[in-house]
């Protein structure tokens, strides 16, 4: 791959998984698997936050050959992940319309019990009350600290509804923890 | 839009973009010569200011379950994600295959890498589906029961529980149905299959474990009955989409 031989830990397990090591991408996966899952659980629902982990992993296994390293791979991962996560949500919701094979059935028999402090429990149910894209700027911004200008190119809006976006969402939040 | 208590919206509408740093200085300056003096607005100052510190501070999720096992039954197997233009039997689950995924291969899996899916299914699944494929001359019907000699990451041997008298029969010959058809599956469906399966046996280990603990507690008992029983609609419904795919 051509790639200097970084300094940092990670980064050595980035280049070992990207040769083909499945136990460095194991070690990848285990030390970021509860921020990407968060992303997805906050953006797209808890129900389907599982499976779309376990894509944008398989779909950060297939690309790691293009990850160049000029960024910290966490945020290649993350940024991988959050146009993984805009991009499957269109299919999800024509899904989740059709009443999903065995969907049903599966939510009926997983309903695992969240483990989390009842603050950030009840942030987060109101994070998932937001309108759609009231909520993809807030986790982004808020959550997540991306620019209005990254947001606005990820989402195909201007940096001015972003903003807006994000205050409409604030104002939101606000009235619903009050 | 209507907020509560917002007397000032000239002043509200842009309380984010002055609480963020966006505003250019005059504005800014403005904005604190205002807020010295309203109350109203300094109080959704306030409360928007605690929504962003909040929504900063909040953590990673830990999914509630083991999501390795399927990545790596995946990355393990290339062979079965890498099947671009496939003829993908229209469940509705079936994500399409997408462009990145891998190089064009033929719509049929070959035997091997079938053999592979099956083989990560042990370790994911535990589940007999792919015991039977992988003994596919064995025609008779087994109860789902771990295999054995898995790698057993999800299923430690010996804690498989077996299914109830009424349900064992049906429950064995969908399973045998669906890993005979499994040869003519899409990878795709038979990675969603595999998925779903793998969530129904980690309830049915969950409560089965439960269970063993507390082999008295009757909620439990019934739990574990009515997830088995789950299990067999999902076996039904994939038989049936299956069926009509042929
Ligand atoms: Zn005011």
């Amino acid at each position: 791959m051509g790639q200097r031989v970084p300094e940092h830990f990670e980064q050595s397990d980035v280049r070992r998984a990207a040769e083909g090591d499945h136990a460095a991408f194991e070690r990848l996966y285990r030390e970021h698997v509860g921020r990407i899952h968060a992303l997805c659980t906050r953006m797209v629902g808890s129900d389907v936050a599982d499976d779309l982990t376990q894509e944008v992993f398989i779909r950060a296994w297939r690309k790691l050959d293009g990850f160049k390293g000029q960024s910290k791979f966490g945020t290649w991962l993350h940024r991988l992940a959050v146009n993984h996560v805009l991009s499957r949500r269109e299919t999800i919701r024509r899904r989740e319309s059709k009443q999903a094979f065995g969907e049903g059935i599966l939510s009926r028999v997983v309903a695992p019990p969240r483990r989390s402090s009842g603050h950030a429990l009840d942030l987060d149910r109101a994070v998932r009350r937001l309108p759609e894209r009231a909520r993809d700027v807030f986790v982004l911004f808020d959550v997540e600290g991306y620019s209005h200008d990254e947001i606005a190119e990820a989402l195909g809006v201007s940096v001015g509804t972003s903003k807006s976006q994000l205050h409409r969402a604030r104002m939101l939040m606000r009235e619903q923890l009050d | 839009m209507t907020y509560k208590d917002n007397e000032h919206p000239e002043w509200t509408d842009r309380l984010s973009d002055f609480l963020d740093g966006g505003l250019d200085p005059e504005t800014h300056a403005a904005f604190e010569a205002h807020l010295g003096e309203c109350g109203s607005c300094r109080g959704v100052l306030e409360g928007l200011d605690e929504v962003r510190r909040r929504a900063a501070a909040l953590g990673p999720i830990e999914p509630t379950r083991d999501l390795w096992a399927g990545i790596a039954a995946t990355i393990r197997a290339p062979a079965a994600g890498a099947a671009e233009g496939a003829t993908v039997i229209a469940l509705p689950t079936a994500e399409r295959a997408r462009p990145d995924i891998g190089s064009r291969r033929s719509h049929r899996v070959s035997l091997s890498s079938m053999q592979l899916v099956a083989a990560s299914l042990v370790l994911v699944v535990g589940s007999s589906l792919a015991t039977l494929t992988l003994r596919s001359q064995s025609p008779t019907s087994t109860p789902p029961v771990a295999a054995t000699g898995s790698e057993g990451v999800i299923m430690p041997a010996g804690t498989a529980a077996p299914p109830p008298a009424d349900l064992a029969l049906e429950l064995s010959s969908l399973e045998q149905a669906l890993a005979e058809a499994r040869g003519v599956l899409d990878p795709n469906t038979v990675r969603i299959l595999e998925r779903n399966l793998s969530v129904i046996e980690q309830a049915i280990e969950d409560s089965h474990r439960a269970l063993m603990q507390d082999p008295e507690n009757a909620f439990l008992a019934e739990h574990l009955d009515r997830v088995y029983h789950r299990k067999l609609e999902y076996l039904r419904e994939a038989a049936r989409v299956v069926e009509s795919a042929d």
